[in-house]
């Protein structure tokens, strides 16, 4: 996209404070359950983190304070392109290619994958269906108003 | 004949606003207030997942961050029947306070004060002087001759090389600026102060909520979980920086702010009988300390105000449709199906955008017919005025006893009579006073939440009914607040776990807006009429009353333009016959 590396070179996932617990395996089941307040992943509650690209983890915001997933939320991958439309904010990412320890577990993934794969694609063409009616629904409505306010 | 000047855009404001107003000997007889830009975020928000809809909305703006957000979860806490943990409402409110103290500040020195300050003149003034006044006033530290000489020669700089900035195109040495240059240069100085000190209260958004602007919200209560001697989660570290912020600000706010507004105000009283308007006000009340659901126990009392009258104060139902209604007869949106003079409840409004305005560049609307993309909503038929202004006068009516000494403090101070309330000057002041007692609020709010968490209180989030499918197959529910700018509320309709209808009616549409079918004038427009203008090429008079009510148009109505271009013509400043 021609973003400078140095800011988006790295998903939000790879520098997260928080990496460990997800290489752990240890997930905030909900919000405010005690595995929230003990500060763990937040992958299963929506976190976009593992699709995103950007520097939050490292530069954090307003002069180093925190970032979203410091103070117990989600990222919801606002740097991402469509990210409005990348499905609903709380719930688990489904783009599991992106989602994966380190590069070296990609091949780890494909091979334990292979099963799951088939019920996955399923799920994502159910999936994509719906949203592709609902943006071609939202993309009408917008042209329609486009052009009521078109000179 | 009347003389009709355009001001567009209205600077120093957050999004655009156009003002037409009519001038006979000197005087202003009627004027228009139009936006020209167009909000859409209510079709955005149409068949999305309720819980995710405070994202969307909270960026309608970005100044007013926040409030949006937290009007969206009550809105959908609302219709879903849930109630947040005394630690979330406290959360909430922090935020919201540190929000009062940042746009509030930032508004009187950015976006108002220099309606009143001249910047050049400031390089006349006698530094020593400056500092005798600013060590008479506060006790603020930095205050010696030394200091304010640096400013001056920092001033001087930017004059001499020509490059004004962001100080270029003010009304400098105009015959309505009144303030002695020394009084102009202890103002420069805190302009340049505030910017700084801005950047610092936010961070109370950045701690609870990941980031400024646009922090994170939650359905059900707030994301950021209490582990008190944690590594993770909101720790004690992290809730002591909060306390740090807080006082800080509250500092900055009683040493500076405060006394600057009273300084200057006291060289502009005769503002305090310009700009008075029709006299309705409303406030939604906020700041809940004994939860949402409890109006009794908010800081800021709900109610309304007709002319004027403090005696009797009425209540307001968001819910029932005989009492809040928007129309479109002046706004350029299709009319509704049941008639063009007809209202609607926001739960049955609607955003079909239709516009029939002149088509660019033009010289002036067509007032006879639609001039604004901004509804007109209307308390049982009549026009209110919100902000800061219409909550203390709420909460005076009301009996607050914290509202009335407040108020009746800097009546004293400046020795001006009840009346003066109900002006530009009272709009302004009104600002500068609740500043204070949200600061101080802000501070118990915290207070009662560190007892919380000292009492083995650690609950921040409700998730009960998270999940949609413990949800009802339809429900609805409002959510409102009171945001810097004024009332606000949200209606949202849900229907199969999705949204069905969403609307918005912000504080700049109730101030704003144009002409209701019976013709009765808005907020902006009706306070400007009797105001004198001394310049119609230099029409400050008509920027100062605007300003007073802190002008948010990107809440009002949301810029919409996928070609590049703007909607409307950029005519700075324009007059002629008519």
């Amino acid at each position: 996209m021609g973003r400078p590396k140095s800011f988006y070179g790295k998903r939000v996932h790879d520098t997260c404070y928080r990496r460990p617990y997800s290489d752990a395996g240890l997930f905030a089941e909900t919000f405010d359950d005690q595995n929230s307040k003990n500060g763990f992943c937040l992958y299963k509650v929506g976190c976009k983190g593992p699709m995103t690209y950007n520097s939050c983890g490292n530069i954090k915001w307003n002069n180093g304070i925190s970032f979203p997933i410091q103070s117990g939320h989600g990222c919801i991958g606002c740097s991402e392109e469509n990210f409005w439309d990348n499905g609903p904010f709380y719930e688990r990412t489904t783009k599991i290619p992106g989602f994966a320890v380190e590069s070296n577990a990609d091949t780890v993934g494909k091979v334990a994958g292979a099963v799951l794969v088939g019920g996955v694609a399923l799920h994502a063409i159910g999936a994509n269906i719906a949203k592709r009616k609902e943006l071609s629904d939202r993309t009408k409505r917008a042209k329609t108003n486009e052009k009521n306010i078109d000179f | 004949m009347a003389n009709r000047i355009v001001v567009d855009p209205i600077t120093r404001i957050e999004g655009h606003l156009r003002i037409e107003a009519e001038i006979k000997d000197g005087v202003i007889v009627d004027a228009f207030s139009s936006s020209t830009m167009v909000r859409g975020i209510e079709s955005i928000v149409k068949g999305r997942d309720p819980r995710d809809v405070w994202a969307f909305v909270q960026r309608t703006c970005g100044v007013c961050t926040t409030v949006h957000a937290l009007t969206s979860v009550r809105a959908v806490e609302d219709a879903l029947g849930i109630a947040v943990p005394p630690n979330a409402e406290m959360v909430r409110n922090i935020m919201e306070g540190a929000l009062y103290m940042h746009d509030h500040t930032v508004h009187f020195y950015h976006l108002h004060a220099l309606d009143w300050v001249d910047i050049v003149n400031a390089l006349k003034a006698d530094p020593k002087k400056t500092s005798e006044i600013a060590q008479s006033i506060s006790n603020w530290p930095k205050s010696s001759p030394g200091y304010f000489s640096d400013v001056q020669n920092r001033v001087q700089k930017f004059v001499e090389s020509g490059q004004l900035g962001i100080f270029a195109n003010g009304y400098w040495g105009h015959s309505q600026m009144k303030l002695p240059a020394e009084v102009n240069l202890l103002a420069v100085a805190h302009y340049l102060e505030a910017l700084e000190w801005q950047k610092e209260i936010v961070k109370v958004h950045t701690i609870f909520g990941g980031k400024n602007p646009h922090p994170n919200y939650l359905v059900g209560g707030m994301a950021c979980a209490i582990n008190s001697d944690g590594a993770g989660g909101l720790n004690a570290e992290r809730l002591a920086h909060v306390g740090k912020l807080l006082k800080e600000g509250k500092d900055f706010i009683d040493q500076v702010y405060i006394p600057d507004l009273l300084a200057i105000a006291s060289f502009y009283k005769d503002w305090g009988a310009i700009g008075k308007g029709f006299g309705n006000y409303m406030s939604y009340g906020d700041f809940p300390t004994n939860g949402y659901a409890d109006m009794s126990g908010f800081k800021f009392p709900s109610g309304i105000i007709l002319n004027g009258d403090l005696t009797k104060i009425l209540d307001v139902d968001h819910r029932n449709s005989e009492e809040i209604e928007e129309f479109v007869n002046n706004s350029w949106y299709d009319d509704y199906a049941e008639g063009k003079d007809k209202g609607r409840h926001p739960w049955e409004g609607e955003t079909n955008i239709k516009y029939s305005g002149p088509k660019p560049p033009y010289d002036f609307l067509n007032v006879e017919e639609k001039y604004s993309f901004i509804k007109t909503p209307r308390w049982k038929g009549l026009p209110m005025e919100v902000g800061p202004l219409a909550r203390l006068l709420v909460g005076y009516g009301r009996g607050n006893k914290e509202i009335q000494a407040a108020v009746n403090a800097a009546l004293a101070h400046l020795n001006v009579p009840v009346d003066a309330l109900f002006s530009t000057l009272g709009r302004t002041a009104a600002r500068g006073i609740e500043t204070q007692l949200v600061a101080n609020w802000t501070l118990e709010f915290y207070n009662t939440l560190m007892n919380n968490i000292k009492n083995g209180d650690e609950r921040m989030a409700n998730m009960d009914s998270w999940e949609p499918s413990s949800w009802p197959a339809e429900a609805k529910g409002v959510g409102f607040m009171e945001a810097p700018r004024g009332a606000l509320a949200h209606w949202i309709t849900i229907k199969d776990q999705k949204t069905e209808n969403y609307q918005m009616v912000v504080p700049s549409t109730w101030n704003a807006s144009p002409r209701d079918p019976k013709g009765q004038r808005s907020a902006y427009e009706a306070a400007l009429i009797g105001t004198p203008v001394a310049d119609p090429e230099l029409p400050l008079e008509i920027i100062r009353t605007i300003h007073s009510f802190d002008p948010c148009l990107a809440c009002a109505v949301h810029l919409y333009d996928e070609h590049g271009n703007h909607i409307s013509q950029v005519q700075n400043i324009a007059s002629c016959d008519s």
